[in-house]
């Protein structure tokens, strides 16, 4: 960290973002204690690396740190000091139910590579533009939009495979 | 949005969070904040340096930047060692202090000792490296920015690295390690433990720079070696699958394991890492 981080504007993008996140790692994650501990994880490094969130884009640089806790969720080792330990307590009640969709979508989607998913879960789910994708994913805004079309292109080629057409 | 993008959309899980909990400013929102915000600084890693023929500063210690993690704590060539000459040259001036190693042999207890007398927190110690890195800075980390490479321009390696030494401002009270190079024990093994490669080793990593990543994968894997990858502007550990194969090596550097680190990026070449501006010397440490 070079700088301390600038307290009233990295409040500003906690509250402005906090419950995107929540939602995100909720969804993600479909349980509320790892959901509580990916969104704590993920605001301590954005305090810790302020100077590097772009200005103009904290919501996706956050969404690409959110995204690369919740890949090394496995290999967390518990904090000495628990940040999310309110946060856990407050998201007890939190319920996170499968929509209703139809079937064969659900079917295709699983068969793509967990890199596609997480793409097309960013912009369906999240809402984020190519060039927020871009951000996130810590990559040209031209190679995030190669990506997001060869993701969308596999999930409409699973789509019409065999196995899930009628 | 597109139409699989609206199908996919179908497949967002429905929540019921309560209301104390998804607020922005409710209780749980405010409590993780007030913790966040009073955490302690991370240490600061050095990701930008990489091993790069003629690069600037302190290019050359990448092996042990990201070896670090893997290897670097506490090797000590031998044990105590009776003799109580210094093992650090220390020389102050009114604004730093500058250190460097005298005694490549002793044990970093004694280092730290020497510091701990100056008021540093600073961890030093030394780990096994080629015999031109010896005597060297192979590794640095800090939590608060301030500490300088001491260089000796014109007695570079063969990969960049100039550092002999380092420049500590006395006001600093952040926390660093710091690692000088040390000649391998006897018996230490070189081969295929990392950063210590023979030269043919190298010549083989070195090799890789330029080609596709599906080649060097191709060529790492019949080598019985596996690939790390880095990539982005912050050299970034990132996972095979999201490193295609058409990108292009720009940096290579071999930890142990037989694991080799693979800088790539989708042009070949290398992003700037902005974490490497400078830091003014009156850039004043804050927490």
């Amino acid at each position: 960290m070079a700088r301390a981080p600038d307290a009233a504007l990295f409040e500003r993008l906690y509250r402005a973002c906090y419950e995107d996140l929540l939602r995100y790692a909720l969804r993600r994650t479909g349980q509320p204690e790892t959901a509580a501990d990916v969104v704590a994880d993920t605001f301590l490094v954005a305090w810790r690396r302020f100077d590097d969130i772009p200005a103009d884009n904290g919501r996706a640089w956050l969404f690409g740190v959110a995204r690369n806790v919740l890949a090394n969720q496995h290999r967390a080792a518990r904090r000495g000091t628990d940040l999310a330990a309110r946060l856990r307590h407050e998201l007890g009640g939190a319920i996170v139910t499968a929509p209703e969709a139809p079937a064969e979508i659900s079917a295709a989607f699983a068969t793509l590579s967990a890199a596609d998913q997480e793409l097309l879960r960013l912009v369906g789910w999240e809402g984020l533009s190519a060039e927020e994708l871009a951000v996130a994913l810590d990559c040209s805004a031209n190679a995030a939009r190669i990506r997001l079309h060869r993701a969308r292109t596999r999930f409409a080629e699973a789509l019409r495979s065999p196995s899930f057409t009628k | 949005m597109t139409e699989p993008d609206r199908m996919i959309q179908l497949l967002t899980p429905d929540l019921e969070i309560p209301h104390t909990a998804a607020d922005p400013t409710g209780p749980a929102a405010d409590d993780l904040l007030r913790r966040v915000m009073s955490a302690p600084p991370a240490p600061r890693r050095r990701w930008g340096l990489r091993l790069a023929i003629g690069g600037s500063l302190v290019t050359g210690l990448a092996a042990a930047v990201v070896a670090a993690s893997v290897w670097l704590p506490e090797s000590s060539p031998g044990g105590p060692t009776p003799a109580r000459a210094a093992a650090l040259q220390i020389t102050t001036d009114d604004k730093y202090l500058e250190i460097r190693i005298l005694d490549p042999a002793a044990d970093p207890q004694r280092y730290r000792e020497e510091l701990a007398a100056h008021g540093l927190d600073i961890d030093l110690s030394l780990a096994a490296a080629e015999p031109d890195e010896v005597g060297r800075v192979v590794f640095q980390e800090d939590d608060i920015r301030g500490i300088k490479l001491v260089e000796a321009p014109g007695d570079c390696t063969a990969n960049g690295n100039c550092g002999i030494g380092v420049r500590v401002p006395l006001s600093y009270h952040g926390h660093a390690r710091i690692v000088f190079g040390r000649t391998p024990l006897p018996g230490e093994s070189v081969e295929g433990d990392a950063p210590v490669l023979a030269p043919g080793q190298k010549t083989q990593l070195r090799a890789l720079v330029g080609k596709r990543v599906s080649e060097a994968r191709q060529q790492l894997a019949a080598n019985g070696q596996t690939a790390s990858y880095r990539v982005g502007p912050k050299s970034l550990e990132a996972p095979a699958s999201e490193v295609p194969g058409t990108w292009i090596v720009f940096d290579v550097a071999p930890l142990a394991g037989n694991v080799v680190v693979i800088w790539a990026s989708e042009d070949g070449q290398e992003p700037d890492y902005h974490d490497e501006v400078p830091v003014p010397v009156e850039d004043k440490p804050t927490r």
